[in-house]
């Protein structure tokens, strides 16, 4: 029934969202070396 | 053991287990209200749960022990801090602490004065909830019972001096943030020898509770100083500590108190002034 | 794919893929906050990116889970589903619930009630998914007049899931009473029906994959629910801990929560023996590794982890430090990730052309990076939770200067949990990358050798 129409979106939607993890990626190991100076104990 | 009587354990211990805890949950309701002294729960107290849940306070911060464990513990908060402390955090919470120092900074929330208020009461009806004495040792916020434990803001960020753990002040600042700014800084530091912390005494008694029972003191055949009110009482234990003496053999001996004079020639009698409101607001 | 309904399930696979790919989005940003300054701090605060991460946690399991009864019951029930129009106005309605309370979380609208944080509207579009559900399930089964015990385990699950909700609907006056009944629905959810519901997916999987005997899974599975439900009912005391209810709930919490193990040890030598006995080498390996990984990655994280701080001479110390956020991650990651993963992984050759049955080696990768990211990010969260313990609890430093004491194992957390989203990008890019079986010319050219004659 509906698959053709659905699969496409869902796909293209599943690669934003391993953009969104990838970027998160990015911005929580950009923090981490931009406070990595200012971490002690 | 066959099938049969596999299910047969399955079922009996889940009808057994689930009937022992409608029981004890029956029971429980009986004492709710002894337990949380139900007859507190005022509609200011209900606005002020309003307020927690409006501004999503639970998930950083822990009430009982529960949330999320970004932000402090604020179960006993009141018995910790003063009620217009509280109120001028809750204004704006960068006047009491320095994002780059500490780290981490709560975002200013933008409460009415009202939601403020009701809020402190909610949270002072959650400071008296009988919780089998959660938690065994004072929860605190910043400082510790051990001096100098404090420093790491310091530290991390480079300035190296143990006492400048709290964030920087001005002259804009709210006095009572400049009064814990001098606790901290003044020479010798107060927290080397006194904890806010209720029960925590080092070498000095704690002051928490200080406004409480100096509100007590005043005025009674104990008190041996020359102080009228709350603040007074605190002034003069900060310039002349041997005026009246708190009972204890570890904190004088002969009519002289341990703690080290000079605090007058030291701070500047605006600091004196900003110590004093600080430290009254330990109720 | 035996039946053409079951196809119902890809789709609800494929957005629980996309939620969790988003899940971990907003977990990653709530580390990041650990570190120092926040440069969000007025755009996505703390409590923001954390009431998000842990509602799309719970929304994409259920997705998860409701796709996978819809995938097993027509194989156990031998049949087509009553309804896929229903299963489909579920699915949309569902996202729809999810997605928008999203969205408005962005925007600070939610009841603030921990992790029932859900507004009232959402709430009760939750019950009417939840209604259909059940209503779809319970009448294919009835449709087709066989009615196995791994269904019935599954549905009584699915059912009290339903029914422990309706607590969570109510407003209490009482801050404590309304922590009371709000463990009659998170903790009854996940340590009670859930482990059923997840005990019934892995009978299920076992069976299929490793060819055990049906009659011997199912009398495990009596076992496995009986001990749930005596150590997980009265274990829901270990949530009333210095809450402001009577003292008699610490004992009963200590040692019912310590009983809860019980059930997990017993799981994982099932599931071992299961495989032990195997007598049939079911070709889908990588959902056996993700099946047998699930029992043993809850023993680990819900069992001996819960077990760690369970008892109240030691949860007076640990109680709300992030010894709870170590134990949270294992438990939830091993029971209900893991699970959910190895119903997808079951059934994806079956849902997707071409597909290799036996998994591919990106499906392995995937495996072995989410099982070494989360086995990290829980050292982490403990090491960071014990050292929060000495500090604040027992040697009494404030809150804020523990935290600082404790920020370099944050940087840990942060490149165990960047290994544990590469390891799920991969899964979702593997789950993906196949188009699904188009009903039209649906030709089951890869034959799926099945358990069948065990069935």
């Amino acid at each position: 029934m509906q698959h053709k129409t659905f699969y496409g979106p869902i796909k293209i939607l599943s690669f934003v969202v391993l953009l969104g993890m990838a970027a998160a990626i990015f911005y929580a190991f950009s923090i981490s070396v931009l406070y990595w100076g200012g971490i002690g104990v | 053991m066959n099938n049969r009587q596999a299910r047969m354990f399955a079922i009996a211990g889940t009808g057994l287990s689930v009937l022992i805890f409608l029981g004890l949950t029956l029971h429980s309701h009986s004492k709710f209200d002894e337990l949380t002294n139900a007859e507190n729960i005022t509609p200011q107290v209900t606005h002020g749960k309003d307020v927690w849940h409006k501004y999503n306070c639970i998930n950083c911060h822990t009430l009982f022990g529960e949330g999320a464990y970004y932000a402090p513990d604020l179960t006993k908060i009141t018995q910790h801090r003063g009620a217009a402390y509280l109120q001028a955090y809750m204004r704006d919470p960068s006047k009491f602490y320095d994002e780059n120092k500490h780290r981490r900074l709560m975002p200013k929330q933008n409460l009415s004065e009202e939601e403020i208020t009701d809020l402190i009461a909610f949270l002072d009806w959650v400071s008296k909830v009988d919780n089998q004495g959660w938690p065994p040792r004072p929860i605190l916020v910043t400082g510790g019972f051990i001096p100098g434990s404090d420093s790491v803001g310091a530290v991390a960020s480079g300035e190296g001096t143990a006492a400048a753990a709290i964030r920087p002040v001005t002259a804009a600042d709210d006095p009572r943030a400049q009064g814990e700014h001098v606790f901290r800084t003044a020479t010798p530091a107060c927290n080397a020898c006194h904890s806010t912390a209720p029960g925590a005494n080092m070498a000095g008694p704690t002051l928490a509770g200080i406004a409480t029972r100096a509100a007590e003191l005043v005025g009674s055949a104990l008190y041996k100083g020359n102080a009228t009110d709350v603040e007074g009482y605190i002034r003069e234990s900060i310039i002349a500590p041997s005026n009246h003496l708190v009972a204890g053999d570890m904190y004088s001996a002969n009519g002289a108190s341990f703690m080290p004079i000079g605090y007058e020639e030291t701070l500047t009698a605006e600091q004196l002034d900003n110590l004093v409101a600080y430290l009254a607001t330990f109720k | 794919m035996q039946y053409k309904s079951q196809s119902v399930a890809y789709w609800y696979f494929a957005v629980a893929m996309t939620l969790f790919g988003l899940q971990l989005v907003f977990g990653l940003l709530s580390a990041a906050k650990y570190l120092g300054p926040d440069p969000l701090l007025y755009i996505l605060p703390f409590d923001v990116t954390k009431v998000i991460h842990t509602n799309l946690l719970i929304v994409w399991v259920l997705t998860g889970f409701m796709g996978a009864t819809y995938w097993m019951v027509p194989d156990e029930s031998r049949t087509e589903l009553h309804s896929t129009k229903l299963a489909y106005v579920q699915l949309v309605l569902w996202t729809l619930m999810g997605v928008t309370a999203v969205i408005g979380y962005l925007f600070r609208y939610g009841t603030g009630n921990k992790l029932l944080e859900q507004p009232l509207p959402h709430k009760i579009v939750i019950v009417i998914c939840m209604l259909i559900f059940l209503y779809n399930i319970s009448m294919t089964i009835k449709k087709s007049g066989r009615f196995t015990t791994t269904e019935g385990v599954l549905l009584l699950g699915l059912f009290s899931s339903a029914v422990l909700f309706l607590p969570a609907l109510l407003h209490y006056e009482n801050y404590t009473v309304s922590i009371f009944y709000r463990w009659w629905t998170i903790h009854l959810w996940v340590e009670g029906v859930w482990m059923m519901i997840m005990a019934a997916f892995m009978a299920y999987l076992l069976i299929r994959l490793s060819g055990a005997d049906r009659e011997v899974m199912e009398k495990w599975l009596y076992v496995i629910v009986g001990l749930v439900f005596i150590a997980g009912i009265l274990g829901t005391a270990h949530h009333y801990y210095w809450v402001g209810v009577p003292s008699y709930w610490l004992p009963i919490g200590g040692f019912f929560s310590a009983l809860e193990p019980a059930a997990l040890v017993a799981m994982s030598i099932y599931a071992y023996g299961a495989i032990r006995r195997a007598g049939l080498g079911h070709p889908n390996k990588l959902a056996l590794h993700w099946t047998i990984g699930s029992a043993l990655f809850t023993l680990f994280g819900a069992g001996l982890l819960g077990l760690a701080h369970t008892w109240p001479s030691v949860n007076k110390w640990t109680h709300g430090t992030l010894i709870t956020a170590m134990h949270g991650h294992a438990a939830f990651y091993g029971a209900y990730v893991m699970i959910v993963l190895a119903m997808i992984t079951y059934a994806a050759p079956s849902l997707t052309r071409n597909r290799p049955e036996s998994g591919s080696s990106l499906g392995y990768w995937a495996f072995w990076m989410q099982i070494t990211g989360m086995f990290g990010m829980t050292l982490s969260f403990a090491t960071a939770g014990i050292g929060q313990v000495y500090l604040e609890r027992i040697m009494g430093m404030g809150y804020l200067d523990a935290q600082l004491k404790i920020q370099v194992h944050f940087l840990m957390l942060i490149a165990t949990a960047s290994i544990f989203t590469i390891g799920v990008a991969l899964f979702i890019y593997d789950f993906f990358r196949y188009a699904p079986r188009f009903i039209s010319d649906d030709e089951p050219q890869l034959n799926v050798v099945d358990a069948r004659s065990n069935a």
